[in-house]
């Protein structure tokens, strides 16, 4: 390690082991703004600065009879909705998403899971960043 | 069905399967899945690294664009799906790509009125 003190990472006296456990929770939705929708909610009502989205193809899923398309061809447009919460708070964020898109979920293209995690970082903003603006 | 009437039904013993593989080989996949007998799968584009060289004698090109399949399945489903989308993908061969396991505490989707119904039996 480079004794250089401006390449040297500060010691904050912590160890990987020293962050608290984790969990991801992971929603499929469509692609209709509502990912953005959601991240917007977690961090508003859960201070949670810890979710992204990505958009992807999504295939079958099982439709409500009369559905329009449990079809396994081209793919719809949808929207993965990640987010890290600690441990503690698991259960609650995880409901909360549930509700967000329950309607989704009742309607056959949604999915929300959850899996664990050994080790997760903490994620905070510099102190005094303003939020962004909507165009 | 009002509001305050919905329920979540919590799917517990579920996996997901994640699977990477080449740009384009991504529905492949998808169908492998569904012919195992996956309900669903999503697929997104990433940027792969790692194996960029031509290889062997025949200049096969490795590229560099990835596609990321993640399927949600039953435990009791997970060993059938991931072999027969492991061996319909080739990934046996070098370069094709990889997948992995990881197991889900819990997950929520549509579920038929009849299959609860069945289940709560």
């Amino acid at each position: 390690m480079s004794n250089d003190p401006e390449n040297t990472l500060p010691d904050r006296g912590t160890s990987l082991m020293d962050y608290p456990r984790g969990k991801l929770i992971t929603c499929l939705v469509p692609d209709n703004g509502m990912a953005v929708m959601l991240i917007v909610a977690l961090k508003e009502r859960h201070q949670l600065l810890t979710a992204d989205f990505h958009r992807c193809r999504g295939y079958g899923g099982a439709r409500e009879p009369g559905g329009t398309s449990g079809d396994w061809g081209c793919g719809t447009p949808m929207c993965v909705v990640t987010v890290v919460v600690g441990d503690d708070r698991a259960e609650e964020v995880f409901e909360f998403l549930g509700a967000m898109v329950s309607s989704r979920l009742r309607g056959g293209n949604a999915i929300i899971h959850q899996g664990r995690l050994s080790h997760v970082t903490r994620f905070e903003l510099p102190v005094g960043v303003p939020d962004e603006q909507e165009k | 069905m009002t509001t305050s009437e919905r329920t979540i039904t919590f799917l517990t013993d579920v996996q997901l399967i994640t699977c990477i593989v080449q740009s384009g080989l991504g529905d492949i996949i998808v169908k492998a899945a569904r012919e195992a007998g996956a309900q669903g799968a999503t697929i997104f584009f990433a940027r792969g690294s790692g194996v960029r060289e031509r290889l062997g004698v025949l200049g096969v090109a490795v590229e560099v664009e990835k596609e990321v399949v993640n399927i949600v399945v039953a435990s009791d489903q997970m060993e059938a799906v991931f072999d027969h989308v492991y061996l319909t993908g080739q990934l046996d061969t070098p370069g094709m790509g990889f997948m992995y396991v990881t197991p889900l505490e819990k997950a929520a989707t549509y579920i038929p009125k009849e299959v609860v119904d069945r289940l709560e039996q």
